[in-house]
């Protein structure tokens, strides 16, 4: 950018001249200081996005599983809670609990099959598995789950209604999520 | 031929970066414009799963546990108002409990006179404006006649 042919003492290559020092130093300066900022602006707003997007998808997967919560309670014949899925799988007979981390629901679907949709909180993360008529089974995994505060499970039967509360920490916020809900068969 | 020769002046050198910044502010603008609406949008989120569980204590629940009472006023219930957003406290944030994290953005829930509808307001503070937001569904004490 500094042009060579600039020579102070020729009036008629006045308009050819390049910068000075000073100039050149101010410019590099200017240069430095709004491409640094810039820089140091995208970097901070890359990581700040990519928690917050980071953030918002876990959210969005717990908001997903309490819904799916509520609607198979909804359209539950019968559900019970367990302790956990040891208890379940030991005794899939018994009458159940009044609270417990493993809720079980079974709604009976137009062909007269039964399907089965069971939920989980397993050592900071929420399980749920759906076993359709034909045997095949879909998992929702929820990462980052943890029990509420002063709550030893997760679900419970309080309140006369099928509840489940549980929080996620995200590295932006903690949310605490709340889901209840009543069988259709029980309004 | 001269004037092809010629190199920046520093005013023009100072026109970009002018240039530059508006962009780099724009940009900015742009971003948090971006980043704000994508908050509001989990706030509004949040609100709807709220008034869900709202609706389901209130039209399900023993009448000594539900939301609001006979006339349509908040029964006590921790329920009814709160906070939507609990940011990370870093100044205390040694660990993750919830003590650790802020309460910010208040919200109340209302039942509207002729319990038609729950209405979820938020007070949200952006930029040095405050902003009140409000979260609406309408609700059916029927069975099987809600609108979620």
């Amino acid at each position: 950018m500094v042009n060579p042919a600039r020579n102070g003492n020729e009036p008629g290559w006045a308009g050819q001249a390049g910068f000075s020092l000073v100039e050149m130093l101010a410019a590099l300066l200017g240069v430095v200081v709004v491409f640094g900022a810039a820089t140091g602006f995208m970097l901070t707003a890359f990581l700040r996005q990519r928690a917050v997007l980071q953030a918002t998808h876990l959210e969005a997967l717990h908001s997903n599983f309490a819904l799916t919560i509520a609607q198979a309670v909804k359209v539950a014949d019968r559900f019970r809670l367990y302790p956990d899925r040891a208890t379940y799988l030991s005794s899939p007979e018994s009458l159940g609990t009044a609270r417990g981390n493993l809720l079980v629901c079974w709604a009976r679907v137009e062909s007269g099959s039964t399907v089965e949709a069971d939920f989980e909180f397993t050592g900071g993360e929420l399980v749920g598995h759906r076993t359709a008529p034909n045997g095949i089974v879909s998992i929702n995994v929820c990462p980052q789950a943890r029990l509420a505060a002063g709550s030893g499970q997760v679900f419970d039967l309080s309140l006369g209604l099928v509840q489940g509360q549980w929080e996620l920490t995200t590295s932006q916020d903690w949310v605490p999520f709340r889901v209840c809900a009543m069988p259709l068969m029980m309004r | 031929m001269k004037r092809l020769e010629q190199a920046f002046s520093l005013v023009e050198v100072l026109a970009a970066l002018s240039v530059l910044t508006i962009g780099a502010l724009a940009t900015t603008s742009v971003w948090r414009l971006a980043d704000y609406q994508a908050f509001v949008t989990r706030l509004d989120d949040r609100a709807a799963r709220l008034l869900r569980e709202c609706y389901e204590r209130e039209t399900f629940s023993p009448t000594a546990y539900k939301p609001f009472d006979r006339d349509g006023n908040p029964a006590g219930e921790t329920l009814t108002q709160g906070y939507l957003y609990h940011p990370w406290n870093k100044a205390s944030a040694l660990d993750s409990s919830p003590r650790n994290y802020a309460d910010d953005v208040p919200y109340t829930i209302s039942l509207s006179p002729d319990r038609t509808r729950l209405v979820l307001q938020y007070v949200l503070n952006h930029s040095g404006t405050t902003e009140a937001r409000q979260v609406t569904r309408a609700i059916d004490f029927l069975p099987g006649g809600e609108e979620w």
